[in-house]
């Protein structure tokens, strides 16, 4: 147990480590890229050498660690296996953005905060133990004998597969993207040295080398996210009590958001964009017409400019107007469309913390509770979370984990919720008001970076920034921290290390799932049921690299929002596998049909509802989202359709058609 | 029936049986639905307390989540039967 703590110790010693010297660096005048790629690398060949030492050919040991870590380190493992980029990096950024209740309409950042801690109370409680009692290696596996069906494994490993996918594509996407802001490197390039990584750990040793990676990555993670809030609270109010000073950054936060309100540049700012508005529904509703009249006086105005000899830049600017372009009046449609969307939300985004018509039983008290039922039930029901209760060393060790791992991301959540104040603090102190040729130096750097994280649009042509010229990009804004509070360089480096961990560790659990469920659950089922251990763990390593090497080509395809997706994983997870664990470990007479049809019913109405209401299929199929959308639900929140549905039809499937005399339930 | 009982049986390596989760895991249940819908209710009924907000909904009752799973798992080993 010792040498297992020592590892803790070592991962914590070495982060400290790492970071003094290249604070020491930043002192000398190293520069920042220097910085942040030496972190990135370092972090890297650091879990690689981990993946490296921890390298296995036992299938047990591949699959499941031997089934002998302590609740404290597989505690650790789940928290990095389950703190995804996402979650890492977003939650700050969307809190910052869409405040607490949201805008009336859509979920507030309050859902996140509940729906990713709460789900460990229901998987502890309802499933650790006794899917560690069942000494399975999957959870399809578990399913399969649990029904002594071949059809619900295979169901089951489908589901698997797909929600895992999903949530893998994601990540990588995540990865790429940090690496690639912080190193210099293109995105693709970012992502497959990240790749190299993650196969490094997982391809070795399995199972294995990914726990112990993990809980390296976990104590980088935690630390990370609590050393950069520190220095927040530190630089913003000269000592390190997070929570205090969050609340003091609050009091700030609400007498700013007040003097802004009621500012009448902040009005004249919301009139432009309102009238911008009406003009692009106007054009959407009659595109032919719209695109004429445009057209005609883009031209005027062109001609003048070119006939004066006018700026090229400018020219370029009405040259580049969906109207006067040559394309299809779907396209333009869809262009003005996105900045119709655009400017929408950031007129529904809250100054501070509070939305204007947040309040009382609305759209988006009802849309915030639907997406923490589905994030609490897919936090519980995620196949890549679930494993982890096989690889500790007992039931009641499998339970305790689940509180290890909620300690540790409580952690992070805690200091993200505090670090969107601070942060929110500082942009309604320095940047609105400012003049918008003479920005806070941060503004500056954040405007012209690779993906720029900041733009601004004086929409009253009044030369002073109001807050509703500025768009934050939320998905990465916690990367520019140190910019914004003025911290050390060295915390970017630090807060992208975190990152990378938090990525890193998720994807590499989720490759794990996907090949096993490929190989285990699916060939070695039906194709060679007889195979020796070793040609299995080959066979698993092989179509691990083959699905980490699929998954990165899709995401250089960069699939955008990554918090959408991660979402609808947690959605499709919690309508597979929630409905048929809780009725197939909770009630004895869940039957093979029943499980069959509670998984197929809640990923199907799951999925249908995830398509039907992504805006790339309704342009494709003409449809509106007043046709497609349930109870105006948005479709990440599918789960709350598909884990009802799924117990009913679980039940209904039981009664109609009990199954008798299968040994291993005991019914 | 498409699911007849011909389908061939899964292999059983350990016994897999089903049963009750016992009644703390229960009240565990109830405690987090009603201090989530409790949470949330308080905090869109009063959207102008957003120090409360942060104070409660951010802060403590994710620790109190951890409190309910640390009391939930410690139950004693033999309220949990052999599944």
């Amino acid at each position: 147990m010792f040498r297992r703590w020592r590892l803790v110790l070592v991962g914590l010693l070495g982060l400290s480590l790492l970071t003094l010297m290249l604070g020491l660096a930043d002192w000398m005048g190293a520069s920042k890229g220097l910085i942040n790629g030496f972190f990135l690398v370092a972090s890297v060949i650091g879990y690689a050498l981990i993946g490296l030492f921890c390298r296995t050919t036992q299938a047990d040991e591949y699959y499941v660690a031997g089934r002998r870590i302590a609740a404290p380190f597989n505690g650790m493992a789940t928290a990095a296996d389950w703190i995804s980029a996402a979650s890492f990096i977003g939650l700050t950024g969307l809190l910052l953005s869409d405040g607490y209740v949201g805008d009336g309409l859509k979920a507030g950042g309050l859902a996140y905060v509940l729906g990713w801690t709460g789900g460990f109370c229901l998987l502890g409680a309802l499933f650790a133990r006794k899917l560690n009692q069942s000494q399975a290696i999957t959870i399809p596996e578990l399913l399969g004998r649990l029904f002594g069906s071949t059809t619900v494994r295979w169901l089951g490993a489908v589901g698997a597969i797909l929600c895992s996918s999903i949530y893998l594509v994601a990540q990588i996407y995540g990865i790429g993207l940090v690496a690639s802001m912080l190193s210099g490197l293109t995105f693709e390039l970012g992502v497959f040295m990240a790749l190299g990584g993650i196969l490094l750990c997982s391809f070795l040793g399995g199972m294995r080398a990914v726990t112990w990676t993990q809980v390296v990555q976990c104590v980088v993670i935690v630390a990370a996210m609590v050393a950069v809030c520190v220095a927040v609270a530190w630089r913003s109010h000269g000592h390190p009590l997070i929570p205090l000073a969050a609340v003091q950054s609050m009091q700030e936060v609400n007498a700013r958001a007040a003097i802004i309100q009621a500012d009448p540049a902040e009005k004249s700012t919301r009139n432009a964009m309102e009238s911008r508005l009406l003009e692009l529904e106007l054009k959407i509703a009659d595109p032919l017409t719209a695109r004429q009249i445009e057209r005609h006086a883009l031209s005027i105005q062109i001609n003048k400019l070119k006939s004066e000899n006018g700026p090229l830049r400018d020219i370029q600017k009405l040259e580049a107007n969906p109207a006067w372009r040559d394309i299809g009046v779907e396209r333009m449609v869809e262009a003005w469309t996105q900045e119709r969307d655009e400017i929408l939300r950031s007129l529904r985004r809250p100054v501070g913390f509070q939305g204007v018509q947040a309040g009382g039983w609305n759209q988006g008290l009802v849309n915030t509770l639907a997406l923490v039922f589905s994030l609490m039930v897919g936090s519980a029901a995620l196949p890549h979370i679930l494993v982890r209760s096989y690889t500790a060393s007992s039931p009641v060790e499998a339970e305790k984990s689940v509180v290890w791992a909620l300690l540790f991301i409580v952690a992070v959540y805690l200091c993200a919720s505090a670090l969107a104040v601070m942060l929110k603090d500082s942009v309604l102190t320095e940047l609105v008001g400012a003049s918008i040729h003479q920005l806070p130096d941060w503004a500056d750097k954040l405007k012209l970076r690779k993906l720029a994280l900041l733009s601004i649009n004086d929409w009253n042509g009044d030369g002073r920034v109001q807050f509703g010229d500025i768009r934050l990009v939320n998905d990465f804004l916690v990367l520019a921290v140190p910019d914004i509070l003025r911290i050390s360089p060295v915390f970017t480096g630090l807060i992208a290390a975190g990152a990378l961990a938090a990525a890193l560790s998720t994807a590499d659990g989720l490759l794990l799932t996907i090949s096993n469920a490929l190989s285990h659950d699916l060939y070695f089922q039906s194709v060679d049921p007889n195979a020796s251990p070793v040609r299995r763990v080959m066979l698993s390593k092989i179509l691990l690299m083959l699905v980490a090497l699929m998954a990165a080509w899709i995401a250089t395809h960069r699939p955008v929002d990554i918090l959408f997706w991660v979402a609808c994983a947690f959605s499709l997870a919690g309508s597979t596998f929630f409905p048929v664990l809780l009725l197939g470990l909770h009630w004895q007479r869940m039957s093979r049909v029943g499980a069959i049809m509670a998984m197929g019913s809640g990923l199907a109405v799951a999925m249908y509802y995830i398509l039907t209401n992504h805006p790339w299929v309704q342009l494709k199929l003409n449809l509106t989202a007043h046709q497609t959308s349930w109870f105006g639900l948005e479709p990440f929140s599918a789960g709350v359709f598909g884990v009802p549905v799924g117990l009913a039809l679980g039940v209904l499937g039981s009664w109609l058609w009990p199954h008798k005399g299968f040994p291993a339930k005991a019914l | 029936m498409p699911f007849s009982s011909s389908e061939p049986a899964e292999k059983t390596q350990a016994p897999v049986t089903v049963g009750h989760s016992g009644a703390r895991a229960l009240w565990s249940m109830l405690a987090l639905a009603g201090v989530t819908v409790g949470g949330l209710c308080f905090a869109w009924w009063h959207p102008e307390h957003t120090l409360w907000h942060f104070f409660v909904v951010t802060q403590v009752i994710p620790l109190f989540y951890l409190g309910l799973a640390w009391w939930t798992a410690s139950r004693p080993s033999g309220n949990s039967e052999h599944v």
